[in-house]
């Protein structure tokens, strides 16, 4: 586990991660005073809501996958990688390490988001408690399982073809699969197109894992039937994810 | 030399933000320079009048967001019923794929909070529709479906009171009727200014119910949007008669096709309701009645 500690000591040295966890404890509760709450009180706890899972969204896409792009061209452009290689540690391993180390910051960051829905935004209604921690629990386990490859992809895609595209081309994924997808639906139901109706359907639906919407409307935790389905269904996104980093993954410029 | 370079630094951002200042002046005030927001100017161009159309379904969504569990599926929901779906055991990848991702879609909407909606949440939504009906609108004013569905948004009846011609209405009726006959590339728009003149009369015959002892519109203002109306037709059978020529028609799939007939026949049908509805008020009003007692009905 060398390349992991020092790669986790690297993140760390590099203290960028202090900004992404002053954002999500600190604007949580320092921007819905700039919201309507000032106006309405009972406001406050879904502005709360969206201002947490708003800040971790932004984080993890912008640092997140921006650190794990640079990490992925270092490792491949300063030897590092090679290094390793000669030790014996494999190129699928290497990128294990390198994910794990960069997980390991976003993980406490999403925990943070769920524990300020949790313990600042709890509904009074004791009716209502049992379904928000479901919730929340759900909210944590999807937001985890469609970013971790997303991660490890935006690293094999910058140890190959450089650190913007790496990043670049994991965010664009990422924006379309939770935004663009839906638009695409939307003219596809005013008027088919089977070709792209056939990219519509093959394309990461990372919409169905943010459930900001459902905590901030409080319209209760999801069926455990359409919950396993998502776990299914991302587990296969993970599944392809990473089969496609470790084609991508190359631990050293000419290997 | 540094302090010479350091100077010639500041010199240029003292003398550029000087120059800044005293430029942009004028040109705020100006009302040529003064052009109305609109992102990479997608309002009212033709990527606008695609994404206008796409913006229907998602308003839609949020009609139904509120709605409590249990909720059963009426003939105007277009969403289908999570039941139906089940039975895909022999069915193709595609099929399969498509069922998982319709059945998350609506298990990512539905309500299983047992406490109902609150009034804040569904008043938002209702701001949220509003936001986003105006939004399809100024995508592309001349949509007429987007335009019906803004006005008709805009003088829905509240409290029991039936609706109204308010000024926004009015003015957003105005508007669609001005921009749609300034264009020429599509008859389809004509159609839209004619559903605008037609929901004018038709919320004027409204007012003659509300304020039956002193009606707010006469019967000559009437017959003014009713040539409006006629005006719009006419412009709309010109530039058919001219995409016919061109062979324009065929650029367009079946279902628009169809929908623009559609289309063209309602708003034809309203016309003439409305100048039977006119000739029989001004029949009522020589007779010496009230023009409330009429029984126009204008729907």
């Amino acid at each position: 586990m060398r390349l992991f500690k020092l790669t986790f000591t690297t993140i760390f040295r590099k203290k960028a991660w202090a900004i992404c966890l002053f954002a999500v404890l600190v604007l949580p509760f320092a921007l819905p005073m700039i919201s309507s709450v000032t106006e309405k009180p009972v406001l406050m706890q879904p502005a709360r809501i969206q201002a947490a899972w708003g800040t971790l969204f932004v984080c993890t896409m912008v640092w997140g996958f921006f650190a794990a792009a640079s990490l992925g061209e270092a490792n491949t452009k300063s030897g590092t990688g090679e290094y390793f290689r000669t030790t014996g540690l494999s190129a699928t391993r290497q990128l294990l390490e390198i994910w794990l180390a960069l997980f390991a910051y976003i993980v406490p960051l999403a925990l943070i988001a769920t524990g300020i829905c949790l313990f600042a935004a709890m509904p009074a209604d004791p009716k209502e408690q049992a379904m928000w921690w479901t919730l929340n629990f759900q909210y944590l386990t999807l937001f985890l399982l469609v970013f971790a490859p997303l991660l490890v992809l935006a690293t094999a895609l910058a140890s190959r073809f450089g650190g913007i595209t790496g990043f670049g081309v994991t965010l664009l994924i990422t924006i379309y699969g939770l935004y663009g997808v839906s638009y695409l639906d939307n003219m596809l139901k005013l008027e088919a197109n089977s070709a792209l109706q056939a990219l519509w359907l093959y394309s990461p639906q990372y919409r169905f894992a943010d459930l900001t919407q459902r905590l901030y409307f409080k319209t209760g935790a999801l069926s455990n039937e359409v919950f396993t389905n998502m776990l299914l269904y991302f587990t296969a996104i993970l599944a392809v994810n990473t089969g496609l980093s470790r084609l991508c993954f190359r631990p050293s410029a000419n290997a | 030399m540094k302090t010479f370079s350091n100077i010639l630094s500041i010199a240029l951002i003292g003398c550029g933000a000087t120059g800044f200042v005293i430029a942009s002046k004028p040109l705020l005030a100006s009302k040529e320079a003064d052009a109305p927001l609109n992102v990479l100017g997608i309002n009212r161009s033709p990527y606008g009048e695609v994404f206008a159309m796409a913006m229907q379904v998602s308003i839609e969504s949020h009609f139904h967001a509120t709605d409590d569990p249990g909720h059963v599926c009426e003939d105007g929901c277009n969403h289908e019923n999570t039941k139906e779906i089940k039975a895909v055991a022999n069915l193709s990848l595609d099929k399969r794929l498509l069922a998982l991702i319709e059945e998350m879609e609506i298990g990512l909407i539905e309500r299983t909070n047992p406490r109902g909606a609150s009034q804040a949440h569904k008043f938002y939504l209702r701001r949220e529709i509003e936001d986003k009906l105006r939004f399809a609108y100024n995508l592309d004013p001349s949509h007429y479906g987007n335009y019906n569905a803004y006005h008709f948004f805009l003088t829905e009846p509240q409290l029991g009171t039936r609706p109204e011609l308010t000024p926004h209405a009015a003015r957003l009726a105005d508007q669609t009727i001005t921009y749609c006959l300034s264009q020429r590339n599509d008859p389809r728009q004509a159609l839209t200014a004619a559903a605008a003149a037609g929901n004018v009369i038709e919320l004027m015959f409204n007012d003659r119910h509300i304020n039956s002892e002193k009606p707010r519109f006469t019967t000559a203002q009437m017959k003014n949007c009713l040539k409006v109306m006629d005006q719009s037709l006419g412009l709309y059978a010109l530039l058919a008669n001219d995409w016919a020529d061109k062979k324009l028609w065929a650029n367009l799939s079946e279902h628009r096709l169809a929908e623009t007939q559609e289309r063209y026949d309602f708003v034809l049908k309203i016309r003439d309701t409305h100048e039977q509805a006119i000739r029989r008020l001004e029949g009522l009003s020589d007779n010496g009645n009230t023009a409330g007692q009429t029984t126009t009905n204008p729907d």
